[in-house]
């Protein structure tokens, strides 16, 4: 595990040493602020649910850059070739997927907390307390924050297994995008279906995520095997 | 070892040892299965069959160990090139549980001649620096054995200067170094032994020097004369001219003899009995070049 930790170290410096991508990462902060305190109409049952549906974009929209931010990074390890350095080391393939995954899923879950307290903070300032903490008390707040890291690692442990197979940077970039997108379009359906379902079904659904989970996790972990990774450089 | 990538074969049956305190070069064309043994023997890479042994270690049952005791260096120098020297270098040796990694990042900048730059970002060196710096990471845990895959490539005359001094101090240290190359100048310079593969299969090893020297000695003569007459006088003389070339009225022969004491005074006594006056009488020395090429045809044809 201290390989593991010193591997998501370098690599979140890395990630985060490029002033972009701090920008973007500032930007998708500044983002649900900025949304929800230009949205003041609607009535007060429609600015509720602004509140809300932007508390939840003050979760998720971090997450997303730095997925996306560690999509390319994976597949620009292999287009610099720093991967064999790496591989001839002695640390264990399962010691470089969960560096890889910590890598994504630390700074992504930082950055939803920042968000989400950033976002408490600045709607409180603009709704009043009182409306702010009745929506979003503290069960809600932590099940934002959950939900933001439950999605990074679904999300980005399929997103390693894209950036396993493919060659570039740009690649991985654009087709992390989609799986981001594809998950976005199922948290949704999921989420409008949930209110409906059963609790049994709610529960299959969680195991069915997770099952996907460990999937990609697994898949990732046979794609990061030095054979095939180095059979790809 | 051998190693297949689906139906390819990259290497087959391929066997040979590199002792401590010897330099061994792996010679071969591009696609011969060089980079392919380097990185079954660093543990990157397990043989599809047989195994290769690192200090006592079988790749195959410990490749983990086996890993902690190599380094490894490829013709490009792979750094993560937004980080400082300094914090490249203290990463690998934490990935290699190097006991006391400051002292030994001094110890080894010291080494290359990268003091100066501890604090430079990586990206800011030249090509040179930075093939040192690579060779650095994979000094930085102390390897019993060392693997550098084309060290050289693209690293001009001086700095490959440097770098053959550094392998040959690397030696002194009594460290297995393996050397895939196919820079026969460099390989003919600084290694005791030669193996050469091609096709993935290892074609010839030896000595360099013997490997240089494999084959009938060799002679040249300059001379001054009909040559009709003196090509006469050699075959009566029991000597078989290899090549002959003419200009400026001087004639150059060539020809091979596995007793030259005895045949090369035959051969003089021949050309002067036939007339012709001899300028100089030189031994040819084979270069590992020739000896490479020749090698290579020979396991082709």
């Amino acid at each position: 595990m201290r390989k593991a930790l010193l591997l998501a170290r370098r690599e979140i410096i890395e990630q985060y040493s490029d002033r972009g991508a701090l920008l973007r990462a500032l930007f998708f902060v500044a983002l649900p602020i900025g949304l929800v305190l230009l949205n003041r109409g609607g009535g007060s049952r429609g600015l509720d649910a602004i509140i809300l549906l932007s508390a939840l974009e003050a979760a998720l929209l971090p997450t997303a850059t730095a997925i996306n931010t560690a999509a390319g990074s994976f597949a620009a390890e292999k287009e610099a070739q720093t991967l064999v350095p790496l591989l001839a080391a002695p640390i264990r393939d399962i010691d470089i997927v969960a560096g890889k995954l910590m890598a994504v899923l630390l700074p992504a879950a930082a950055l939803s907390a920042v968000s989400l307290v950033a976002f408490d903070i600045a709607a409180s300032m603009a709704f009043g307390q009182a409306r702010v903490s009745r929506l979003l008390d503290a069960t809600t707040m932590y099940g934002l924050f959950a939900l933001a890291v439950f999605f990074t690692m679904t999300v980005g442990a399929w997103v390693m297994v894209v950036s396993a197979r493919v060659g570039s940077q740009r690649t991985a970039q654009q087709i992390a995008g989609f799986v981001l997108g594809g998950m976005i379009v199922a948290l949704s359906t999921i989420g409008s279906l949930l209110q409906n379902l059963p609790a049994e079904l709610v529960i299959g659904v969680v195991v069915a995520v997770l099952a996907s989970d460990l999937g990609a996790l697994e898949l990732a972990r046979r794609f990061w095997d030095r054979e095939e990774a180095v059979a790809r450089l | 070892m051998t190693r297949r990538f689906g139906s390819f074969t990259a290497l087959s049956r391929a066997s040979f040892v590199v002792r401590s305190g010897e330099i061994v070069a792996l010679l071969g064309p591009n696609g011969a299965g060089k980079t392919t043994a380097s990185r079954i023997i660093a543990g990157i890479l397990a043989p599809t069959e047989g195994d290769a042994v690192v200090d006592g270690l079988s790749v195959r049952e410990d490749a983990h160990r086996v890993r902690a005791r190599c380094g490894l260096v490829t013709d490009s120098p792979s750094l993560y090139e937004r980080m400082s020297l300094r914090s490249y270098l203290w990463y690998f040796a934490r990935l290699y549980d190097v006991p006391s990694p400051a002292a030994r990042i001094a110890q080894l900048v010291e080494l290359m001649g990268l003091t100066a730059v501890l604090d430079r970002k990586l990206a800011a060196f030249s090509r040179g620096m930075k093939q040192k710096a690579a060779i650095a990471r994979a000094l930085v845990h102390e390897p019993p054995v060392l693997l550098l895959d084309e060290p050289a490539t693209a690293l001009d005359p001086e700095m490959t200067q440097t770098l053959r001094e550094l392998i040959v101090s690397l030696r002194a240290q009594h460290r297995a170094i393996l050397l895939c190359t196919h820079d026969l100048d460099e390989a003919q310079r600084i290694s005791d032994r030669v193996v050469i593969v091609d096709r993935g299969r290892i074609v010839r090893e030896g000595a360099t020097e013997e490997l240089r020297s494999a084959g009938l000695p060799s002679f040249r003569s300059e001379l001054i004369g009909d040559e009709a007459a003196i090509r006469v006088a050699l075959r009566a003389a029991g000597v078989t001219v290899d090549g002959a070339s003419a200009s400026n009225g001087h004639l150059e022969l060539r020809w091979t003899t596995d007793d030259p004491a005895e045949n090369n005074t035959r051969a003089l006594r021949a050309i002067l009995d036939a007339g012709a006056r001899v300028i100089s009488v030189n031994a040819e020395t084979r270069s590992l070049e020739d000896a490479y090429l020749a090698i290579i045809r020979e396991s082709r044809q």
